[in-house]
């Protein structure tokens, strides 16, 4: 067989495996992706080309944020000195800023994150003995009520996501992060 | 007779499959594409070089052994770097950080003249994807997968001045290998299963489908560039851009391919990607995504050989 359709026909085949991963592996959830993913899973991991793409197609949700507070060692009062990203119109078009915002969001989904994220801040503040996290949103009107209301585009209210968290300093450093403690 | 039949429709079957894929592209289409995805990268590394502290460095919060937890375990690779190598220290991956950023204004300008090298960029930038996941966006993700491709790609021997001259090189006869062709068509098919993929989750979106979803995502002060509360006086208008928003991205992977409407269906594109780039920011995402739009524009079917 000539060398040269010898080579296209091994690269037809890579071609048809390759097009099957980038087809299968973003709806792994169905049926044809359960039963052939095993075969393309390692392959599309490796080379990146497992995401599902709803990472481009959220359904828009409300500014989330963090609110971070501190007990010091003596004290019984919480100081609310942190939040991430800070209230308000940001307006902020740096591509950093958004990775920051990102970043919280994927906190709010992931509790063990969220506990890391405050053995750093009392790995950062030793004078820390509780670090307390509130997530809360800021809501936007629905669009029927801006029609019908006449409520404004921009967000009017804040609300509480999830129960406000408590994060014990000493026993976070010293589990290292493995496990979560925390009193309410 | 049958058994010609069948070889004819054979014959036939591979004749489109090779013209399809082994399709050449023009050289001068391959040299402005890397030049332009090269380029916003090289934007992308150096913005993110100065929140490197941020994100890899002492003030982030996400260490080394932390960073494999935050991998969703459906996308973790078996080759998993934070896993293989010992911990790096910071003044390293700042070092590394720096020499991707100035590896894609390599790439950009022709100086990676060889597949490995770009490979290796690829390699570098799968460590530093891995390294804090936390914080991955849309340009890491997708600049990921057209710098694998184009790891496939051999260079054009084009230079920068060459592009004053770009109507003789638009047509050169210069010949690509096989490897390159494929990787390029790879990466335009890519493109269009992406955009399909995303059209059809917003269509499971509940305010994508009543056509809300833009409202909100205008009314995100954490997304938004500006105040975009005039909007409100145009509620229809709302509602139209966020359906052509979901029938762009189902219809373009067909469209696209056809001769006739193609330079309509980029134009398009260029628009939608401007919007999102003027209303969200998202300046180097918009880039990334218009860029292989260059190898669309200088298709040339006449550039495809028999098998």
């Amino acid at each position: 067989m000539n060398k040269n359709l010898f080579f296209k026909i091994c690269v037809s085949v890579f071609l048809v495996y390759h097009l099957s991963a980038i087809i299968v592996m973003p709806n792994q959830s169905s049926f044809v992706g359960r039963t052939l993913s095993p075969y393309f899973s390692k392959y599309s991991n490796q080379l990146g080309l497992s995401y599902d793409w709803s990472f481009f197609a959220p359904e828009p949700t409300d500014p989330l944020h963090l609110k971070v507070g501190f007990i010091d060692f003596g004290s019984r009062d919480t100081v609310w000195n942190m939040q991430v990203p800070p209230l308000g119109p940001q307006f902020d078009i740096n591509p950093n800023s958004r990775r920051k915002t990102e970043q919280v969001r994927r906190m709010l989904m992931d509790v063990s994150l969220l506990k890391e994220f405050a053995r750093h801040l009392c790995l950062k503040r030793r004078s820390t003995k509780y670090v307390v996290i509130a997530t809360f949103a800021e809501k936007i009107a629905l669009f029927d009520h801006f029609l019908l209301l006449g409520q404004d585009l921009a967000p009017n209210q804040t609300v509480e996501t999830q129960p406000e968290r408590t994060f014990d300093c000493e026993s976070l450093i010293s589990s290292q992060g493995e496990d979560e403690e925390f009193f309410e | 007779m049958r058994n010609f039949l069948s070889r004819q429709i054979a014959k036939s079957v591979w004749t489109s499959w090779y013209q399809f894929w082994f399709a050449q592209q023009s050289p001068l289409a391959v040299f402005v594409f890397r030049l332009v995805f090269g380029l916003v990268m090289f934007g992308a590394y150096l913005n993110r070089h100065f929140a490197m502290s941020d994100f890899y460095g002492a003030d982030s919060f996400v260490s080394w052994d932390l960073a494999p937890r935050l991998m969703y375990p459906g996308l973790r690779p078996p080759l998993y770097f934070m896993e293989i190598i010992p911990e790096l220290s910071h003044g390293f991956v700042f070092g590394l950080h720096l020499l991707m950023t100035f590896g894609f204004l390599a790439l950009a300008i022709g100086w990676l003249k060889y597949r490995f090298l770009v490979f290796f960029l690829w390699l570098l930038h799968q460590f530093f994807l891995q390294r804090n996941f936390s914080i991955v966006y849309g340009i890491d993700m997708i600049g990921g997968l057209w710098l694998l491709y184009l790891s496939l790609v051999s260079v054009p021997k084009l230079r920068l001045r060459d592009l004053l001259n770009w109507r003789h090189h638009l047509h050169s006869k210069l010949q690509m290998d096989a490897l390159s062709a494929v990787s390029l068509r790879l990466l335009q098919v890519h493109l269009c299963v992406i955009y399909f993929y995303t059209g059809a989750w917003k269509l499971r979106g509940f305010s994508w489908w009543d056509g809300t979803a833009l409202w909100k995502v205008l009314g995100n002060q954490q997304l938004a560039t500006l105040d975009f509360s005039f909007l409100g006086h145009f509620p229809l208008a709302i509602s139209i851009l966020t359906f052509s928003t979901v029938v762009f991205e189902l219809y373009f992977p067909v469209l696209v391919w056809i001769a006739k409407v193609r330079p309509m269906v980029l134009l398009l594109g260029l628009f939608f990607h401007l919007g999102i780039c003027l209303s969200m920011g998202l300046f180097f995402f918009s880039a990334v995504m218009v860029a292989p739009y260059i190898l669309f524009y200088f298709h040339q079917p006449r550039f495809s050989q028999d098998p």
